[in-house]
């Protein structure tokens, strides 16, 4: 230890609370190991899902597995590993977990997804008691699945090799027999045996540096600062929901359909605030369905918990603290609180779904934090085929959709669903290197935008073609249900696939597993565009001829949407502010 | 041209900062440096520029070489948007590429994230029927007579400049050379930039913004330089301009005029080619540079004497693909602003007070205590010699500040408040520190630190100490390093062919003949830039991968490519540079994807001339000692105080000690020594 290491006399005595200043330089520790953590994993993992898509979610955590700082990974899994901590150490029984254990669970239903979500748990020890954890959950390429990615799976043993709660490493040394049933559960054992590996070095790295931290401050006063920092979270929620009118309000949403039958799938979630507190139910919703679109409760509460921040602290880095004021209640058996076996292989989408939906409550109580909806979907298709060689490979790609105005800007064209964050597209060129398909058209997509004073952002039209045979998985959904616009903005249109697009045979599907998509035919996918928010009669004139202008707004849908009368052809167009007010005059009058 | 010349007149380099310009000049004859500073013009950078050469008394009769670095014109430009008019053309289909970039929300959080506003305007935007499949071959013609059509839609629309991006180009260029020639047939007064000269790599939205802003910014640094070479000749100057890039090189005036993208981020850079001369000089080549200014605090790496450098660079939200130091900055700074949250928490930064209104000791209006001001109440700043005494602080201003706003609500002495701030200001820079070395799987203790900016020496002690560093260096002119720095640069330029295939379907006699072909590229550049032939240097590399990946990483290529075995070594390095950064292997197929060559021409750096040697005795140096509260002790001690410019070649200070000079102060804590080398550096390490 350096000598400069000494710590002032005010921060050094265990029986004090530590001052504010030792509190946020711990804070700042934490939240810096935290990202180191994610530095670890995504230099060492080895599958483009994690780091790429950033399709992970890691923490630090107290002996009672409460949050303390977590590294940014995909924003759809907040705070979801608390959950998979208290379940797989009460599994176990915290008496038989020893210094140097690391722990591996792929149960959908302590993970809080599907089996591929693996998660590493690596207790932190001080003076022989566990002090708390570092965690990861990151997204493996297979794992013991009828297929790399599914939507027609009925139970988790088609969807995925199922582990409790193992000791992937005792007493600090790695269980080889445990790695095996990893590696022979595998149609990729190179690609996931690296990518557990690359979750222990990160799980030890953070679980070092904290020990680093305790020796340096003492285990007192770093249990005092986190109990601190949680409390300091506590209140900035708090504020902020004190800030917002008591009240219940309910909002209904609804799925395309489960994967296996054709109905659609009800959503509902009700917001209860009451003083400083926030309760986000969501009886009502569907009971849990046949096909995988359950979503079991840690990722119900991650997806109410991204949205609280998103609302309420985005600039804040989130602890188990800044939660404390959020309740979920999800009725157990229903799609948002699922049981054992049900599947669960399309986890997150339902609660994709429901928590942009809460949106909604908040534009009419809260209206400058709120933005209308989005197209609501990823665009997801993967496909696989032989190359000549004979040689297998498999691609895919998300897409972007567009934003909700909000109550003083127009909504953002083509951007990668909320829940996703860093996620990005696979540029034209790139597709083109490594899979057999041509690009034919990569563009937004005119008049899918809601209409309104401020209008939403366009989706994007993408057609490819195959240029050898291929087999499709798309995951399309939302296309029976457009984002919906604000305080009169108008609706949206949905999203939209067609495979063999412009044949007699042309289909229009959702999600689809195993769909042949032979050489030289196209598939055409069509984002959703965002809600409008506001009246789009009240628009300004001006701003509707700049969209025509752009081609971001069609010249029918000016007049008709609008109620802009626009003269001239184009290369000359403008505005006929008489016959303008004139319309909008005799609309609002009808 | 002067760069033949031999180096026996004077040099001077200027950093343009966002507070004031520096300037410092080289007296190459003795060896000797001077500096001075003058306020920065931000409606006019040049103004600024002359105002700092007349107040250093130059005579730019006798300079031989001139040196701009940190020159905003362009980023300025950027930023506020000041381009000229632009259209863009492309692949029938792919209009809309520019405003889709890549679905990616850099702000996560915030459901109103917004990308940053168009360069192009949709309706300027046009297609024409043309395409090349991934391996370059033409699948459908350029429809020349459909693009004669689209050329007269574009003169109708009164643009001053064309960008023309088509898929795949980076692999064959025959449709974007053919369309330039039909547009300068069409539209003789309006010039044509195409993404397959600007930048031949792939991926098309990257391609084509990097393509788009050259065309949107050149015209408006071609004018800025112009009027800096017509001001410059007036007074004399027949010498030559040199400007930094981002990427730590330096390039001839005429040069920047047409790539104006390699200015944008020139900024930090001059610091890390200081720091690279010094690495060499001090024979310590591992080296962390540190620039604490008013409002960041900018951290590199310099490992083996090699920055580390980044293939891409991000200005306001665009990609601009271009090799750039990788520098990291956080907002934290001298400036950088302390305060209790709504709900109880001390914070300190990223909000800055930046030169106005500044720290409350500036007494230019600033009410809210800063780093600064905890530098001051602490004792660490001497009140009366700052800016060598040319401005007077308000230490009470200072105390009072701390003492009502962060003291008395959180229940503390005023010290332990400054002391405070200072910890977490420091804890900040520490954990940004050990982030970036953590991405590259370094560690921080394998590297000494090069401490500069106004606050890098008053930082630097406690830094090594936290980071457990072996020393810290406190270059001479610590508080205009940067500009110090670019009198070590050398000219620079990249040349770059994306490829991208299987490295075991290559040929060696061809890779062999596309190297070629990028190094008289390169060679010639040179030869226009009057580089003697003795410093040229050509350097290869290829940017490889695991068949499939994303990333690549960059691995040298030997000067000749020949041999039954050469490919199989470039695996062999590639799996090796590969581990270093990945810690594994994985045996598999590569992808070979970008060839590039680096086009050196040295410039010879100045010797350092040696200052007067003295024994180890600093005693003739001492100013007197003052109280000060160390902020990682918690009580206060007697501090030495010493008069940087007194000391000599061999002195040893033995903490704890000050070191005042008119810009900056050295801290050298109670259980450090500082030693003084031959030529003036400060090394401070631990007892």
């Amino acid at each position: 230890m350096l000598k400069s290491a000494t710590v002032p006399a005010i921060a050094s005595s265990p029986s004090a609370r530590p001052d504010p200043i030792t509190v946020e330089v711990i804070r700042s520790f934490y939240q810096s190991t935290a990202r180191q953590m994610r530095n670890t994993l995504v230099r060492a993992s080895f599958n483009p899902i994690i780091y790429e898509m950033i399709d992970f979610s890691l923490g630090i955590y107290n002996r009672d597995a409460e949050l303390i700082a977590e590294g940014p990974g995909i924003p759809f899994f907040m705070g979801t590993l608390t959950f998979t901590i208290r379940q797989v150490v009460e599994y176990l029984g915290v008496e038989n977990i020893e210094e140097g254990d690391v722990l591996l669970s792929t149960y959908p239903y302590w993970v809080g997804s599907h089996s591929q979500d693996a998660a590493v748990i690596r207790p932190i020890f001080v003076a022989g008691k566990i002090f708390g954890y570092t965690a990861v959950k990151a997204h493996w390429m297979d794992l013991g699945a009828k297929d790399i990615y599914a939507t027609d799976t009925t139970d988790i043993w088609q969807e995925g090799l199922q582990l409790f709660g193992v000791k992937v490493m005792k007493r600090g040394k790695l269980d080889r027999e445990i790695v095996d049933i990893v590696r022979a559960n595998t149609r990729m054992p190179d690609s996931v045996v690296g990518d557990l590996t690359a979750q222990i070095s990160c799980c030890n790295y953070g679980a070092q540096r904290i020990g680093e931290l305790v020796k340096k401050y003492g285990a007192g006063t770093v249990e005092q600062a986190a109990i601190q920092i949680l409390d300091h979270g506590e209140r900035v929620a708090r504020q902020a929901i004190a800030a917002m009118p008591d009240g219940e309000w309910s909002v209904e949403s609804s799925m395309d359909n489960d994967g296996i039958g054709q109905d659609s799938v009800p959503l509902k979630a009700t917001i209860r605030i009451s003083g400083d507190e926030i309760t986000v139910d969501t009886t009502g919703s569907a009971p849990q369905q046949v096909g995988p679109v359950n979503s079991p409760f840690p990722s119900t509460v991650s997806a109410v918990r991204l949205v609280m921040k998103m609302i309420i602290g985005p600039n804040y880095d989130a602890n188990e603290g800044f939660f404390r004021p959020l309740r979920v209640i999800s009725p157990e058996g229903s799609i948002f609180n699922p049981k054992a076996p049900a599947p669960v292989f399309l986890y997150g989408w339902a609660a994709m779904i429901m928590g942009e939906s809460l949106f909604r409550i908040v534009a009419q109580i809260a209206p400058e934090k709120s933005v209308a909806r989005s197209g609501g979907d990823l665009g997801g298709v993967m496909f696989s085929g032989h190359l000549a060689d004979g040689s297998y490979f498999a691609g895919g790609a998300d897409e972007g959709c567009g934003q909700g105005a909000s109550q003083d800007r127009d909504g953002e064209n083509a951007l990668i669903l909320y829940s996703l964050g860093e996620s990005s597209n696979v540029p034209a060129e790139i597709m083109e290197e490594r899979w057999p398909v041509l690009v034919e058209k990569y563009e937004l997509w005119q008049d899918s935008a809601g209409a309104g004073k401020f209008r939403g952002g366009l989706g994007v039209r993408k057609q490819w073609k195959a240029l050898i045979d291929l087999k499709l998985i798309g995951t399309i959904e939302q296309t029976k249900s457009p984002a919906w616009g604000v305080d009169g903005g108008a609706d949206a249109l949905p999203n939209d696939m067609l495979i063999s697009a412009g044949l007699p045979h042309e289909r229009r599907i959702g999600k689809v597993s195993g769909w042949a998509l032979p050489a030289g035919e196209r598939l055409l996918i069509q984002t959703g565009g965002g809600g409008g928010w506001g009246n789009p009669l009240d628009r300004d004139p001006a701003l509707v001829l700049k969209d025509v202008i752009g081609g971001y707004v069609s010249l029918e849908s000016s007049q008709r949407d609008y109620g802009v009368v626009i003269t001239g052809a184009e290369g000359s167009y403008a505005l006929d502010m008489a016959a303008t007010e004139a319309t909008r005059r005799q609309r609002k009058a009808a | 041209m002067a760069t033949q010349t031999q180096s026996t007149g004077t040099r001077f380099a200027i950093d343009t900062g966002g507070t004031f310009t520096d300037i410092v000049v080289l007296d190459e004859a003795a060896g000797t440096f001077t500096m001075d500073k003058a306020s920065t013009t931000p409606h006019n950078t040049l103004e600024g520029v002359l105002a700092a050469i007349d107040k250093a008394g130059v005579d730019l009769r006798k300079v031989d070489r001139f040196f701009v670095h940190g020159s905003t014109t362009a980023l300025n430009a950027l930023l506020e948007r000041k381009g000229v008019r632009t259209a863009y053309l492309t692949t029938r289909g792919f209009r809309d590429v520019p405003e889709i970039m890549r679905y990616n929300r850099p702000e996560m959080y915030n459901p109103k994230y917004h990308k940053p506003q168009q360069i192009v305007p949709r309706e300027l935007r046009f297609e024409v029927t043309e395409r090349l499949n991934a391996r370059g071959e033409v699948l459908e013609p350029l429809d020349e007579a459909e693009l004669r059509a689209t050329a007269r839609k574009i003169r109708e629309a009164d643009v001053s400049t064309v960008a023309v991006c088509f898929l795949h180009s980076f692999k064959n260029s025959v449709h974007e050379r053919r369309a330039r020639e039909i547009l300068l047939e069409e539209l003789p007064d309006v010039s044509v930039a195409i993404s397959s000269s600007v930048v031949p790599e792939h991926r098309e939205f990257e391609r084509s913004m990097t393509t788009i802003l050259n065309a949107y910014l050149a015209p408006v640094v071609e004018r800025w330089i112009g009027n800096l070479q017509r001001e410059l000749t007036r007074r004399g100057f027949a010498g030559e301009i040199v400007l930094t890039k981002s990427d730590g090189g330096g390039m001839t005036a005429e040069a920047a005029k047409g790539s104006p993208i390699n200015m944008l981020f020139s900024g930090p850079a001059g610091g890390v080619i200081g720091g690279l001369y010094l690495a060499n000089v001090l024979e310590r080549p591992n080296l962390i540079t540190m620039d604490v200014g008013g409002t960041s605090f900018d951290i590199a790496t310099i490992k083996a004497a090699n920055a580390g450098t980044q293939r891409e660079l991000k200005v306001n939200g665009y990609p601009i693909l271009i090799s750039t130091l990788d520098i990291r900055t956080i907002g934290a700074g001298g400036g950088s602003l302390a305060g209790i949250d709504s709900a109880g928490a001390l914070y300190v930064g990223p909000r800055s007070a930046g030169a106005v209104p500044g720290p409350i000791a500036y007494r230019r209006g600033g009410t809210q205590p800063t780093v600064t001001d905890a530098f001051v109440v602490n004792g660490f700043i001497n009140p009366d010699n700052f800016l060598g005494g040319n401005m007077a602080l308000d230490v009470d201003g200072a105390i009072a500040g701390i003492r009502e706003q962060i003291a008395k609500p959180l229940g503390l002495e005023v010290n332990h408040a400054a002391s405070g701030i200072l910890r977490i200001a420091m804890s900040h820079m520490a954990e940004a520190i050990r982030s970036m070395t953590s991405e590259t799987g370094d560690d921080p203790r394998d590297f000494s630190m090069l401490c500069f900016g106004g606050g890098g020496a008053l930082f630097g002690a406690h830094l090594m100490d936290e980071l457990s560093l072996p020393a810290a260096i406190i270059p001479i002119l610590p508080s205009a390093f940067s500009a110090w720095g670019m009198l070590m640069v050398d000219l620079r330029h990249d040349v770059v062919q994306t490829i991208a295939q299987r490295l075991d379907g290559t040929d060696a006699r061809s890779l062999e003949g596309q190297f070629a072909t990028l190094e008289r590229r390169g060679w010639e550049q040179l030869v226009r830039e009057a580089v003697p032939e003795d410093r040229r240097q050509l350097f290869r590399s290829a940017d490889l991968r695991y068949a499939g990946q994303e990333h690549s990483v960059s691995v040298p290529v030997p000067s000749s490519l020949d041999g039954p075995d050469s490919m199989s070594k470039l695996y062999e390095a590639f799996q090796s540079v590969y581990e270093s950064v990945y810690g594994y292997r994985l045996g598999a197929p590569a992808d070979i994807v970008t060839l590039r060559v680096k086009a050196i021409g040295k410039i010879p750096a100045p010797a350092l001339s040696p200052i007067e040697r003295g024994g180890p005795d600093p005693e003739g140096a001492r100013k007197g000692r003052r109280t000060v509260h160390d902020f990682l002790e918690s009580e206060a001690r007697e501090f030495r105080i010493f008069d940087r410019a007194r000391l000599k070649a061999g002195n040893v200070i033995v903490g704890p000690a000050l070191i005042e000079e008119a810009t900056t102060t050295t801290v050298v804590r109670h259980h450090h020594t500082c030693a003084v080398d031959s030529v003036g550096n400060l090394i401070i390490t631990r007892r």
